[in-house]
């Protein structure tokens, strides 16, 4: 048989990063939207008391 | 969800790799098959299907939501794309003994991922929704049309890449040890799938209803620019 579990363990690595990046960019731009979605909620708010 | 899709996926892994007979003639390196089978089906059929499914209805009734389904799926079938382009060449060097080959099944991969991401930077040019739209299920559509002649590449044309061993017509190829980790592997990927589209287009609708907001009131410098000068 083959010795050749360094190609395998690899492969599993590079998935890993590859979801596991995408998942984290997935939480980061979310976060972010609800940031400039709370400021935009505040910068209104502010803008209704001004009138 | 998204977080019992990531424990299933851990599962798979550990399943696959302590629990799963090593094959015989290959030896370690076809444990890689738990990954690159499922990710590759489900990017192709599944993610790159319903692009263009979505393209389809939106491109006939105009429905938004059609437009982020569609937008949703082809980033999450990148990202399997991406898995399939690189577990690939690391099954394929200990097993053909070479990184990469320009045969047909391989290079029409590479094609169809090419196309999809072009789709992704055709979309973040161009500002118009409905445009956007419009042009990009017009491309979900055209690029999908790839997947039956990649499905069929290794039958028409002389490939290293191996003929299916499970979507075939006769029995799977497989033993049932390792068809079991087969069908954990596909399910829990399937599984992972359907939590990154879900939540990638509860991103889209918060981005969108963000976009519709900045576009319905101005910002004061655009609103002085507006202003006439007398």
């Amino acid at each position: 048989m083959p010795d050749n579990a360094i190609f395998y363990q690899a492969a599993y690595i590079a998935a890993a990063l590859v979801y596991g990046g995408y998942i984290i960019s997935l939480v980061v731009r979310g976060k972010r939207a609800r940031d400039r979605e709370r400021s935009q909620h505040e910068a209104g708010v502010a803008r209704d008391r001004h009138r | 969800m998204l977080t019992v899709a990531v424990l299933a996926v851990g599962a798979t892994f550990v399943r696959a790799i302590f629990f799963t007979p090593v094959e015989a003639r290959q030896g370690a390196a076809q444990k890689i098959f738990y990954i690159h089978a499922p990710s590759a089906f489900i990017g192709l059929y599944v993610a790159f299907g319903l692009v263009a499914v979505a393209g389809v209805l939106y491109l006939w009734l105009r429905d938004e939501r059609l437009d982020r389904i569609a937008a949703s799926s082809a980033e999450v079938g990148v990202v399997f794309m991406t898995v399939v382009l690189l577990t690939g060449p690391l099954w394929g060097k200990p097993i053909w003994g070479t990184w990469w080959t320009w045969d047909a099944r391989l290079t029409l991969t590479l094609f169809i991922w090419f196309v999809f991401l072009g789709y992704l930077i055709l979309r973040g040019a161009i500002d118009d929704t409905g445009t956007r739209a419009r042009y990009s299920a017009v491309l979900g559509v055209l690029g999908a049309l790839l997947v039956p002649f990649i499905h069929l590449s290794v039958y028409l044309f002389r490939t290293l890449h191996p003929m299916p061993i499970i979507l075939k017509p006769s029995e799977p190829s497989l033993p049932n040890s390792m068809l079991a980790t087969f069908a954990l592997s596909f399910s829990s990927f399937l599984l992972l799938f359907v939590a990154l589209v879900r939540a990638r287009y509860r991103l889209a609708v918060t981005v969108d209803a963000l976009e519709a907001e900045d576009a319905a009131e101005p910002s004061p410098i655009a609103a002085l620019r507006a202003e006439p000068i007398h």
